[in-house]
């Protein structure tokens, strides 16, 4: 077939997309033809598409920068890998190697994590639903359980009780640091008096014996001064919570929230603008906490960072199925990959590259994923040249949440790889077969 | 009803529809296959010339002059 050959196309002059972009520009800017130095061509003849695809070197870099940062304002750190956040075991291992113990939410969760080889008293314990059985197990092995409710505070007090000796327990606060949406669903309230009536109630069990705070204010903080107000509150509460039980706490813990280098839908400037770096953060955090840091020894700084370090580190390759005309002017694409594998696409307008460079007339398109669903779609809106079939295209950054949420809906779920140091390919997670379903189903 | 086959084509892919004012710009083989119909060419003898002009088998040459003209009116419904 002549090179020179693109199909047909039209397109009406004035559409709104061509006024945002500038121009009707005769080129695709965004190629990217590798992954961390593997071929993106080579990836899907060996792996397939659609292909979650991770850089090693990218999760390690972004843990180690932020480790930095927090390090220079407080000496007794702690990160904590948000397993909910991808909890792939390869994933895992590497955050575990960079230093982190776990964060889990959920008894599944918090087997993974043993199974990994990681102990209790390595284990960070969050979220409102933690059944007596594996409360037991963790508070037995030394977790640093935060209770989400009295029940579990009352379940905790069972427990230690039972075991003839003193637990220690640690609440989850939330409190209002000025950011939209509030979570106020999550552990005890703050401003209404909830969290101090937890910490009584702790505190005048003489089974129990209060451990920390802790507090996950949101997911995608944009603004660094919100963590700011969080702490002057909660300093004030610790203080009162240190006068009320005569010892100092062993630790506060502010949760995850910083956000990665996405594009956010409705925020218009591009994220290398609007987003702070991770130095930001860390002094807006580290110069309120500068009163816990002098302490000798200053009790833990515990962080539990998702999406922070591990997005920007994931990509999803995956292939043009068809196109066609629509009737409102826009060329509909159908891909392989949906929002059966892109839950975050609700909020992420992604950024998107071809392997190669497409020639041809930029044209108002959609991309809608497999599903025999009208809401799936990947992005309403992007110009692009009339891309051909089993075109790759490259997603990024889908690293933090996609996988974990990913649905098992009308199609398997894909083979995920890792590329490590010398470009080596490690397979995290093969693809589903009919027979791993079927098995579930006896 | 405004028909985009009549649509005064500029040598550069630019076309205006004098009718409602819209203009459009085109890609080389949608020139082509415009101004062939525009000679009053059907889309079988469109095809045949598509393919000789650009090497393209028959066959893909014929589905892309059908789903264009399709196009065309669907771009004339809309303006
Ligand atoms: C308790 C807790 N910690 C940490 C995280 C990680 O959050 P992020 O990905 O925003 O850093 C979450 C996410 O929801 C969470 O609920």
């Amino acid at each position: 077939m002549s090179n020179d050959y693109t199909k047909p196309s039209i397109v009406k002059v004035g559409n709104p997309l061509y006024a945002k972009h500038g121009s009707s520009a005769q080129s695709y800017h965004f190629v990217r033809d590798a992954i961390e130095g593997v071929k993106i061509s080579d990836l899907v003849a060996q792996y397939g598409s659609p292909l979650f695809v991770f850089s090693e070197r990218s999760l390690r870099l972004k843990y180690q920068q932020a480790f930095k940062a927090m390090q220079r304002y407080y000496p007794n750190l702690v990160f904590g890998w948000s397993y909910k956040t991808n909890y792939l075991n390869g994933i895992c291992q590497v955050f575990h190697q960079e230093g982190a113990i776990a964060e889990v939410v959920s008894q599944f969760e918090y087997e993974k994590a043993r199974s990994l080889g990681i102990p209790g008293n390595q284990i960070i314990f969050n979220g409102p639903h933690k059944p007596e059985g594996i409360l037991r197990r963790a508070l037995l092995e030394g977790a640093q359980v935060h209770a989400d409710h009295f029940y579990e505070i009352e379940d905790a007090e069972k427990i230690a009780k039972e075991n003839g000796s003193p637990i220690t327990i640690g609440i989850r606060i939330n409190l209002d640091s000025g950011i939209y949406p509030l979570w106020s669903r999550f552990g005890f309230n703050l401003e209404s008096g909830q969290a101090w009536a937890a910490i009584r109630r702790i505190a005048e069990s003489p089974h129990l014996r209060f451990g920390g705070v802790h507090c996950h204010i949101g997911t995608f903080i944009m603004d660094p001064t919100a963590y700011s107000r969080a702490i002057q509150k909660l300093s004030k509460l610790i203080r009162e919570a240190e006068s009320l039980v005569g010892y100092n706490i062993e630790y506060i813990d502010l949760g995850g929230g910083f956000p990665s280098m996405s594009q956010l839908k409705g925020v218009y400037q591009p994220p290398e603008v609007a987003i702070s770096s991770v130095e930001d953060y860390a002094e807006s955090i580290g110069k309120e906490l500068q009163w816990l840091a002098s302490r000798k020894p200053a009790p833990k700084l515990c962080f539990e960072l998702g999406r922070h370090l591990v997005d920007e580190a994931g990509y999803l390759i995956t292939q043009v199925v068809a196109d066609k005309a629509l009737p409102d002017g826009r060329r509909a694409y159908v891909l392989d990959a949906g929002v059966n594998l892109l839950y975050t696409s609700t909020w992420y307008k992604y950024k998107i590259e071809l392997d190669r460079d497409v020639p041809g007339m930029m044209e108002p398109s959609i991309l809608n994923g497999p599903l025999c669903m009208n809401i799936d779609v990947v992005d309403e809106a992007i110009l692009l040249p009339r891309l051909p079939r089993f075109q790759n295209l490259i997603l990024s950054p889908v690293g933090a949440y996609n996988v974990t949420q990913s649905m098992q809906f009308i199609e398997y779920r894909p083979n995920i790889v890792m590329i490590g140091e010398n470009k080596s390919i490690s397979l995290l997670r093969r693809k589903e077969g009919l027979e791993d379903l079927n098995r579930l189903e006896g | 009803m405004p028909n985009l086959r009549f649509l005064n084509m500029s040598a550069n892919g630019m076309a205006f529809d004098p009718e409602t004012g819209e203009s459009y710009q085109m890609n080389g083989s949608a020139q082509f296959i415009l101004q062939s119909l525009q000679k009053g060419l059907d889309s079988q003898e469109i095809a045949s010339a598509l393919s000789l002009k650009f090497n393209i088998p028959f066959e893909k040459a014929h589905t892309d002059v059908l789903e264009f003209q399709v196009q065309l009116e669907m771009m004339a419904k809309a303006a």
